[in-house]
This record gives structure tokens, sequence and C-alpha cells, in this order.
């Protein structure tokens, strides 16, 4: 039983990794730019779909996949700040959140017509197929490297923003950005900076799903539920309630599919409305990143 | 008489800094007590710890005889222990009855009694009748907050604090921001309510002759212990308190200004500047230059334009009409990033640290920011070194958050940052304000010494001592407009003439 319970932790572990990728380009671009972006799973899923071609129709190899989707959906992400969010910044809330959903529905359909409605069958790539005995049981290499990716990104960002000057002057702009403008700061470009940032996470994760996932139209919907659970339960645009979100949410959903399979979709929400209820500004709201 | 409230050997450090040191102190009811210091002596922490907004590392603080140590806020609020807060807490739109109404409401705990009018809840109406009586508010009672002097809102604030009725309320720098006219009224009025009521006040406050005059007792901290505790005589008498607070020691810069510095090409020139704050029309017609090596003060009251006038030439509030030159180049249309990177350092009034970020962290990031500068001068080279030279404080603080330091310290972080971008230019908005006399003193020395190292300097201040005592030229403004330019020795000699703009007696203004 205990074999059980840590090995589903294992299965939890590798989930909540791919979550956080996505979630920590959401609840960046909300600390830094304020803006609640509902696009960022359609972002998640053009960066699937970009490494799915790289590898099938270009017969390039895993790594390349993920550095093309990576920067081709960053430049994406530049196309989208500079020409539309920009204009809404000023605007109440809800305009932002309709320009972003609209943003979902484009990509959608977007998508189907340029790889078609078809579900995608994924490769694996070379030397991550197959699986390691843990704990008496076959666990699947990609899941081990996918949990790696999660800690690498979790690491990377940490020493950006804790200790690289972009990400110092990141901060800046987020805590006031017209007083870091009057100190010389180009914000409007940190902005799209950042933004094309985030989305370039959410392409990664999206790309790392490849060789385990669908890749269909519509595969972006599911994770931003997720994502937006996991970035409200870690306190809106900080980095680390996202981090530790991503783990609660991707645990929650292991064992729940082990325990109570009928319920398993309900509890993330539970889980949340309780963060909610105990510390409303989630559970490390109110610090920036 | 028991002691309303006893502090026992109270400890509280951020990192390095001890911010209240084995502090002891007992306070009787009914006693006017003002709580002084310079900044950065740990006053707010104090204020902080005895509401329970910090947790203290060690000590003990009893409230009326029970140990509240570990109390929560809200708690210690319930036993009558209250603040106010700098920050505004009416409801502009609501009329002066109404605002005072709600937290007799919540007192009285009838908060349904919300949906029924105020003449229909006899003890609501007696209580709030009571307020207005108590505070001198009776010819306002009509009136919306937002439409009152910046004086009587102020004394609405203290007096919705006191509505709760709490044991003993501190009050943090309540008439900040006022003139010292509205000061003086505002102290006084408290000062009588605290005579009568079974409300003990305490103050935390800058200006020494109103404490002084007011106070029947001063406590002064001076780097987070009591420093001196008596009354206005025994204070004033203390040799301690003359060095560490008023400043005997603090070099000041000489009362006479080295001889007017040669006269330089205009570096700053200002053409017609017209500004608005969406209808309101705040700059109108305003021309002035700065010339380099120049110190020039704007001087006028709360509410002139002064800090529009800094924001228009920073690009952060642009103007609608007129010409800004730095030196022969137009500033027009260039956002304010781009500004700052021609050469144009500004430190505003309320700081604006970056408070996430360390304070070697907030000074690097202004060098790195202007590190490709436009106009291919070099700067005078300011960095870390030259500004902990110039601010030695922040040396020993470099590693604290910037909101861990206090308003003084943040107001010298904000002038580091700021010559971190090496401006030519240096706009300092309102340097003076809220900080202890001593560190004014000490400030003037520090504009002096950035002057002479090559920065020109446009200063705005209500403080014409402060301003005239630095300035080579003054223009004053009142109502968005120029109306006076005089040399700064002409000033000096005839300190009189501002009296005029300055002074602010006569109608109060708007909100």
């Amino acid at each position: 039983m205990t074999q059980t319970l840590l090995f589903q932790g294992l299965v939890g572990l590798s989930g909540a990794m791919s979550l956080w990728l996505v979630s920590a380009g959401l609840t960046l671009i909300f600390g830094v730019l304020r803006v609640l972006n509902f696009a960022h799973g359609a972002l998640y899923m053009l960066g699937a779909y970009l490494a799915l071609t790289v590898v099938t129709s270009f017969h390039q190899d895993f790594w390349t996949a993920l550095v093309v989707a990576a920067l081709g959906v960053a430049v994406v992400g530049v196309a989208v700040e500079r020409l539309f969010l920009r204009p809404v910044y000023r605007l109440p809330v809800a305009y932002q959140l309709l320009l972003t959903f609209a943003f979902v529905l484009i990509f959608d359909d977007l998508v189907k017509i340029v790889w078609g409605a078809i579900y995608q069958v994924p490769p694996m790539p070379a030397g991550l197929g197959g699986t390691v005995i843990v704990l008496g049981r076959a666990f699947p290499v990609y899941h081990l490297f996918i949990m790696v990716a999660g800690g690498a990104v979790a690491v990377g960002l940490w020493a950006l923003f804790d200790l690289s000057l972009w990400g110092k002057l990141v901060r800046a702009a987020a805590c006031d950005p017209e007083m870091a403008a009057a100190v010389g700061i180009n914000v409007p470009w940190l902005f799209t900076e950042v933004f094309a940032f985030g989305a370039a996470l959410a392409a990664l994760g999206g790309a790392l799903t490849v060789p385990v996932q669908t890749v269909s139209p519509g595969m972006g919907e599911g994770i931003i539920i997720d994502a937006f659970i996991v970035v409200v339960i870690g306190g809106l645009g900080n980095l680390w309630g996202a981090f530790v979100g991503a783990l609660l949410i991707g645990l929650l959903h292991a064992y729940g599919t082990l325990f109570v399979p009928v319920f398993d979709l309900a509890l993330a929400f539970i889980l949340m409305a309780m963060v909610l209820i105990w510390r409303p500004a989630g559970l490390f709201g109110g610090q920036t990143t | 008489m028991t002691p309303l409230l006893r502090v026992a050997r109270l400890r509280k450090a951020f990192g390095e800094l001890r911010a209240v040191d084995d502090l002891s102190l007992e306070l009787l009811p009914g006693q006017f007590a003002c709580l002084i210091g310079p900044n950065g002596a740990g006053k707010t922490t104090l204020v902080n710890l005895l509401t329970g907004r910090l947790a203290p590392d060690e000590g003990r603080i009893e409230f009326e005889g029970r140990d509240i140590t570990g109390l929560a806020a809200h708690a210690r609020v319930r036993l009558g222990l209250a603040r106010s807060f700098q920050i505004n807490s009416v409801f502009p739109q609501l009329t002066v009855v109404d605002n005072l109404a709600i937290p007799v409401l919540a007192r009285l705990g009838r908060s349904g009694a919300m949906l029924s009018r105020i003449d229909r809840v006899p003890e609501l109406e007696r209580e709030v009748g009571r307020l207005l009586a108590e505070w001198h508010l009776e010819a306002e009672r009509a009136r919306p907050a937002a439409a009152l002097s910046h004086g009587t809102q102020r004394l609405l604030e203290i007096a919705i604090a006191a509505a709760a009725r709490p044991r003993l309320l501190l009050l943090d720098e309540p008439t900040a921001g006022l003139s010292p006219l509205e000061k003086s009224q505002v102290l006084a009025q408290l000062r009588r309510v605290a005579g009568t009521g079974e409300t003990t006040f305490v103050l935390v406050e800058h200006d020494m002759d109103i404490v002084f005059r007011l106070a029947d007792r001063i406590i002064v901290m001076h780097r987070g212990r009591v420093l001196a505790d008596g009354t206005p005589d025994e204070i004033r008498a203390n040799p301690a308190v003359r060095d560490a607070y008023l400043g005997g020691t603090v070099a000041g810069p000489t009362a006479e200004r080295p001889g007017s510095a040669p006269p330089g090409a205009p570096l700053l020139t200002v053409e017609r500047l017209n500004t608005f704050y969406g209808q309101s029309h705040v700059i109108q017609d305003l021309s002035l230059t700065v010339r380099r090596g120049e110190v020039v003060a704007l001087l006028g009251r709360n509410g002139a334009g002064k800090t529009t006038t800094l924001r228009s030439v920073m690009g952060l509030t642009p103007p609608r009409s007129g010409q800004v030159l730095l030196g022969r180049r137009s500033l027009k249309g260039l956002s304010p990033h781009e500004i700052a990177q021609t050469g144009v350092g500004y430190v505003p009034e309320d700081r604006r640290i970056f408070r996430d970020l360390a304070v070697r962290d907030n000074l690097l990031i202004a060098a790195r920011a202007v590190g490709q500068r436009t106009d291919g001068d070099a700067g005078h080279g300011w960095d870390l070194a030259r500004v902990y030279a110039l601010f030695p404080d922040l040396a020993t603080l470099e590693r604290l958050r910037g909101d861990q330091l206090s308003g003084g310290q943040q107001k010298m972080l904000a002038i580091g940052r700021a010559l971190m971008g090496n401006p030519q230019l240096l706009l300092l908005d309102e340097p003076s304000e809220g900080l202890a006399p001593a560190v004014v003193r000490a400030l003037a020395g520090v504009v002096e010494r950035i002057r002479t190292e090559g920065v020109t300097i446009l200063l705005a201040e209500q403080n014409a001592a402060f301003a005239t005592l630095l300035a080579d030229r003054a223009y004053i403004i009142e109502n968005g407009r120029i109306r006076l330019e005089a040399s700064g020795a002409s000033l000096r000699a005839h300190p009189e003439a501002l009296q005029r703009y300055i002074a602010v007696e006569g109608t109060p203004e708007a909100g």
C-alpha cells in the first residue's frame, strides 16, 4: 500500500511539473503586466503543434523542436502584446479577459485551418522512451524527464529573478511601473519581453507534453483551467505560490484518481475554495514575485 | 494610578537593523504624550508593535494590566487600543455626519440600523452629535468630506478613529502634509479633546514647535531606544536630545551661501507649459529657466502645481502644450524613460522605493536603466561608492529591502537612486517633507554637496526656510502660474515677501 501511495505520488509530481510550466508563465504575466491571460492555454497548444511539426514534417530531433516551439511562440507573444494587449492595459479588467478569450477562439480555429482537426499521434524522442523500475513498478522514463525539466525551470526562474539584473528590472517595473520609467527603464519593452517570456514558458510546457499526450485543438482549454486554479491557490502574481500550487494540484489529481475517481474533477475546485476561505489572497498572496 | 500601557524591554530587529532596542516605557491615562525622534529612530516600528501589526522579538506589552504581547491586532482594537492611519480613511462622497455614523454604528453593534435614517436611531444621533460638538465639526456636518479643507479632513479622520471610543489612540503623524497653520489648528483641537474625553492620545509628530507647545510629556526615541522622557521643559534642557535630535552636531550648509554660482547656459527651459488632469487646467502658461550649476526652488502651497510641473518635465504627466528643453534638446513627446536617459533624475515626494528590492539593487537598476545614454554625455560618474559616501547610512543598510527602511532612509535612497542615473538635472519634489529638523539640516548639506559635484537642481518646496537656504533663485507658484521670481539672496534678506504666497492664513484650500 505504501508503495502504491509513493508511486502515485511520483505520477502526481510529473503531472505537477507540466502544470507548473504553464502556471509560471501565467502568474508571471499577471504579476508584472496585471493582465489575466486567458490565451495562455492557446499558447501552450501552439507550442505543442509547433514542436510536433518540427519533428514530423521537418524531421528534426526533439530538442530542436523544444527550442523552435519556445522561440516561435515567443514571437507570437511579442505580436499579441504589442498590437493588441497594449491598448487595453488602461481599460477595466473585463476588456482584457474578452480580448484574451478572443485569442483562445482565434488560435483554436487557426490551428484547425493549418493542421486540421485530426488528432495527431506524437512520436517519442530517442532515449526518453521505455520505462524504469521504480518501487517495483514500471515508471515511464519520460515522466522522470518532465520532473527534471520542471525542477530545472524552477531553479532557472529563481536565478533569473533573484540574481540577474534583468530580473530585478522586471521586479522594479512590477512594483511601480511609473517610477521604473522615471529611473530610465523602458517599461513598455520590458512588458513585451515578460509577455514573450511567459508565452515561451507555456509553449515549452506544451511541447514537452507532445510525446505523451494527443495533440488536438482545444487541448489548451483543459490545462488553462487547472493553471488558473494553481495560480489562484498560490496567490496571483507569485511564482513560488504557483510552484506550490502546481505541486498541490498535481498530487491531488494523482491521489484523486486513485481514491475517488468519480469525484476527481471537483477536487481541485474544492481545494481552491478551501484555500480562498482560509487565505483570500492565496497561499503566498500579497507578496510579489 | 495604574498605567494604561506598560512596555517592558521590547526588541524588534530587521536583519542587522535594531529598529526597537530594549525599550521600556509606561503611559498614564489622560496624558497627552508625543513620541518624537529623528527619522529611522524606530517610532513607526514601535507603533506597529503596540498595535500588533508586528510581533516583537522579545519583551512584553501590557495594556490596562493585561499582557497583550501575543494578541492579534484586531483583538487589541477590541480591548480599546487603536491607531489612526496616515492613509485616508474618510469616504469622500459621504457627508461629515455619515462618515461619523459608520464607526458609531459599528461600535454600537447596530450595523442593521444602516438601513434606517440617522435621526430614527436616537443613540446614534446622540453619539454623532456629541462627536460633532467635541471636534467642532457642527458647521461642516452636511458637507461631503471631499469638500472640506485639508486640515478639517484630517480632523474628521481623527474623529472617526476616536468614534470607536478607544482607551488609547495612537496617531502616526496625523498632520503630515498640512501647512504649519493647519497643523497647529488640528493639534490644538486634539489637545482640547484629549483633556476631556476618556481617550488617551499618543502622537508621533515631527513639528517641534507644536510638540513643545502642546504635549504634557515628550518621549524622545533615538536608534530604537528611549533617549529622554519628560515634560517639554525637561526635554528642552536635555543635552543628549540637543545633540541627537535638534541637531547640534550635524553639519549644515553655511548660513551664507558661497556666492551665487557663475550663471551657466540654460539647462532646463520651460516655455508656456500647460498641463491638464482630465478637465482641470493645473499648469497655466508656466515658464521657467534653470541654468547649469544652479539650485532653483519652486515654492508654493499644497496644490499650487509644483508636483505637476516636475511631473510634466519628467514626461509622467505630459503637457498639453508648451516647450520643455534640456540644453537645446526638446523633451516634448519623449517618454519618461527616454527623459531619464537624457539626463534628468526624479525624486518623487512619496519616495516610491522599489519595496521588494534590496537597497543596493534599487541603486544598481537605476544605473543600469540609463546604461545606454543617448546624449553622448558621460555624466558625472555616480556609482555605488559615491552614493554611499554621500549617504553612509545606505551602505550599512544595503542588504535590507526597500520596505524595511524608515521614511527618512527611503528619502536618501530615492535621492541616491536618482543620482545613479548620472543626471545633469535633478528634480527634487518636497525633499524636506516629513523629515525631522536635524535630518532636514543634514539634507540641506547633501543638496549643497550634490550641487558642488556638478548636478543642477530644481527643487519643489512648501518649506520656504529650507528652500531659500539653498536656492540661487526661486519661483513662486500659485494656482498653476508663476507669480514671482526672486533671487535667493533677496528672499533670505526679505523672507516676509514670501508670506503672502506660502503662509497659509486666510481661506482654507480646497481638498
